[in-house]
């Protein structure tokens, strides 16, 4: 009977101690435990969803925006080419007279069209020169790489007899303007910067 | 002074019950109370009850309510014995010794309190032998003792059999001596022990049924005189008084005053008790040690019976041996409740012994495990708690830290999401970039160089070879030109050679993609007669650097007019 009974005080007393020691816990460490578990989840998500945020990331992405930035800004200057027609007669002139070559007829901005895809226009500009041969081949090289985008279409030389073995030559090409899509037009300003 | 620094030692033997006070380890104060008993165990435990109340008045007189209190006791049923083995495990020694003394109990086992210890093992000697010190108890004798105590005020700590601590002080004594063969006789109050070894070694031990408790008893009974009808009977006192004063005296000498007794008249009395003592002393001897050293064997008398006058020279006169006494046992004083060599004093500084033999009633003992497991539990669970605070605290620490790192990645998520959203941006502005660079390629990448053709057609035309016109025509991205002009006979080839290498060098020309000779027609070209030729050359399309790579310096045209002279 003695036995029975202190062996129900044993169990009973290591009830109440396990009790407490769970509540304990429970009360106290498994909310902290739940808090901390989901507090390092989120930020295990955090970290890892995040592009790392590093300097030489930065620097990167900062340097790719300038390049985009400088090559709009270069497309830009070298379209203005195309658009402005009594620039674009001063600078074959200034190449003519450089070269030695006498401008006959200059048509610039004579015809345009619609380039496929819509990616630009192109102006037509008409020369007929008339000089060396020599001069007249660097004179032809410096129109075609003037300071925009110059698209050769046709060429025509013929002697024009003469001493120094002059010819006349007519050279037809195009100075074509890009369209600029809006985000890159957008790119100029400020918006991409990090 | 507070009762737990206070113990009290309760001395319960036949005759008497001595309450010591311990204070500091020290008795302090002691008081003897007469206490008769019966050898039944039934009449001894109901004595008990009757000694409670008595008990209590002098546990309210000294005020030692509550103080803890050993009992060192002689009961008809204690059962005191020394037993010796050859297993050298002090655990399986003191199981052997458990169940032979359970083997031997004049009651059921079942109703038994034992308790074992172990006192050593023998340092010589061919088979050593483990010895081991076992006590039982009734357990309802048990129960009787622990109910007085608690009856009287008391609180029960231990109780222990006297005679436990008698033989494991002797046994002890025993193993520690070296040197010679030498029995120890301890005399005591009520028991008495003959224990011999040598070299540390233990040969036998054997309980003496001889006492001076016995030899006082003796003096009790009728004790006749000649010419004195009425016999006497002489009291406890007296008696005890003769045994501690005069032992064993002379016929002649005059024992007690008063009555006018002399040694003759009680000699007889104690003739009985000395020669079964001298018996048990004979054979023991006889048995336990070998004849050749039989004759070697000291005989060393100690304990309260030194003080009994001429004991020791009788012993010895009877056995034919020496016998010596242990002189320390000189300081016993009987009229003392508690003296310094007293048997009593044995249990002052024995508190781990009485622990490990203490006969208390199972029950008790049940109630003490199960409290000490509740102890534990709690201990536990104290540890418990305490290592789930440190969690908590641990857990605490690393949640703010986890908070911080969370506020300062929510601090830098928007620095990300602006990042996140130029990045996007930036890869849309770059797509746009790469599909305007696409057509800027497309319309302009590739493009033909006047230059370089005007330079290419000049090195290869020989000077039998005048060219008239050249026209190029951009059809379908590919540059197509026509060359026309005259070939002349040259001092040493024909026209149609030099008209034919003429082609071939052309087509050599990396700027051409294809040469095809059309039309030949014979012409005249200022008076010279020649044929005249029109060739299709397909420029190729490079870009403008590599175009610029290819050209050579213009030495010179080979364009001539209609009018101009032939080479």
């Amino acid at each position: 009977m003695n036995n029975n009974k202190s062996h129900r005080d044993i169990i009973a007393h290591g009830v109440i101690c396990a009790a407490i020691c769970i509540g304990g816990w429970m009360m106290l460490v498994q909310p902290k435990t739940r808090a901390l578990a989901n507090l390092e989840a989120n930020i295990a998500e955090q970290t890892s969803s995040d592009v790392p945020l590093t300097q030489s990331g930065v620097e990167a992405l900062a340097a790719r925006v300038e390049q985009v930035k400088s090559r709009v800004q270069d497309v830009q200057q070298r379209n203005a080419l195309a658009t402005d027609s009594a620039r674009l007669y001063g600078e074959v002139m200034k190449l003519a007279e450089s070269r030695g070559v006498l401008i006959e007829r200059l048509k610039p901005g004579s015809d345009e069209r619609k380039l496929a895809d819509n990616a630009g226009i192109a102006t037509r500009v008409d020369i007929t020169a008339k000089g060396e041969y020599e001069s007249m081949a660097m004179f032809l090289d410096d129109v075609l790489r003037l300071n925009g985008f110059m698209r050769p279409i046709s060429l025509s030389i013929q002697p024009s007899g003469g001493a120094n073995q002059m010819v006349s030559a007519r050279i037809v090409c195009e100075a074509v303007r890009f369209n600029l899509p809006e985000q890159l037009t957008s790119a100029t300003a400020k918006e991409i910067a990090p | 002074m507070g009762v737990h620094t206070r113990r009290v030692i309760l001395e319960i033997v036949a005759g008497r019950v001595t309450i010591a006070v311990l204070e500091h380890g020290r008795i302090a104060s002691a008081v003897r109370l007469p206490f008769a008993v019966e050898h039944d165990p039934n009449e001894w435990s109901r004595s008990l009850r009757k000694l409670s109340a008595e008990l209590r008045t002098h546990v309210e007189q000294f005020k030692l309510q509550g103080c803890s209190t050993t009992v060192l006791y002689s009961s008809p049923t204690a059962v005191v014995d020394l037993h010796s083995t050859t297993v050298s495990s002090s655990g399986a020694a003191a199981e052997s010794a458990l169940l032979s003394c359970t083997d031997a109990l004049p009651y059921s086992s079942l109703t038994a309190v034992t308790q074992a210890i172990v006192l050593g093992r023998d340092r010589n000697g061919e088979r050593r032998q483990t010895h081991v010190l076992v006590a039982a108890e009734r357990n309802d004798v048990a129960e009787a003792i622990v109910e007085c105590i608690d009856e009287s005020g008391l609180k029960f700590q231990a109780a222990v059999p006297m005679d436990a601590l008698i033989l494991r002080r002797l046994a002890l004594q025993a193993l520690h001596q070296s040197g010679e063969l030498r029995g120890s006789l301890y005399v005591g109050e009520h028991s008495s022990f003959f224990i011999v070894g040598a070299n540390g070694q233990v040969d036998f031990e054997r309980r003496l049924s001889f006492d001076i408790h016995s030899m006082v008893n003796t003096l009790r009974r009728p004790i006749n005189r000649a010419g004195v009808e009425q016999p006497i009977e002489l009291s406890q006192f007296d008696a005890t008084a003769i045994v501690h004063d005069y032992g064993i005296p002379d016929r002649d000498t005059v024992v007690h005053d008063p009555l006018k007794l002399t040694g003759t008249q009680i000699i007889p009395l104690l003739q009985p008790l000395l020669q079964r003592l001298v018996v048990e002393l004979r054979q023991s001897l006889r048995f336990g040690v070998g004849e050749k050293q039989r004759d070697q064997v000291t005989i060393v008398l100690s304990g309260p019976g030194v003080r009994v006058p001429n004991l020791a020279e009788t012993l010895s006169k009877e056995i034919g041996q020496p016998v010596t006494t242990d002189d320390s046992w000189n300081e016993f004083d009987f009229t003392e409740a508690v003296c310094p060599r007293g048997e009593m004093s044995l249990a002052v500084a024995r508190g781990r012994t009485i622990a490990q033999l203490n006969l208390e009633p199972n029950s008790m003992a049940q109630a003490r495990r199960t409290k000490r497991v509740q102890q534990w539990l709690w201990t536990g669970a104290a540890a418990a708690l305490a290592i789930i605070a440190v969690d908590y605290l641990q857990y605490d620490a690393r949640l703010n830290e986890a908070e911080e790192q969370a506020a300062r990645l929510s601090i830098s998520a928007g620095d990300i999401e602006a990042l996140k959203a130029t990045s996007t941006k930036l890869k849309s502005t770059v797509d746009a970039l790469a599909k305007l660079e696409s057509h800027i390629t497309r319309e302009t990448g590739n493009s033909t160089s006047f230059r370089a053709i005007m330079n290419e057609l000049t090195h290869w035309t020989p000077q039998s070879v005048r060219l008239t016109s050249i026209n190029f025509q951009l059809v379908e991205s590919r540059m197509v030109g026509q060359v026309n002009g005259y070939v002349f006979n040259s001092k040493v080839t024909s026209e149609e050679a030099v008209l034919e290498r003429y082609i071939d060098d052309l087509r050599e020309s990396p700027l051409f993609q294809t040469v095809s000779l059309g039309n030949v027609q014979i012409g005249s070209m200022s008076g010279q007669d020649g044929r005249r030729f029109e060739a299709e050359v397909v420029a190729e399309s490079a870009p403008w650097m590599l175009i610029q790579q290819q050209l050579t310096v213009v030495s010179g045209t080979t364009l001539a007019t209609d009018g101009d002279d032939a080479p």
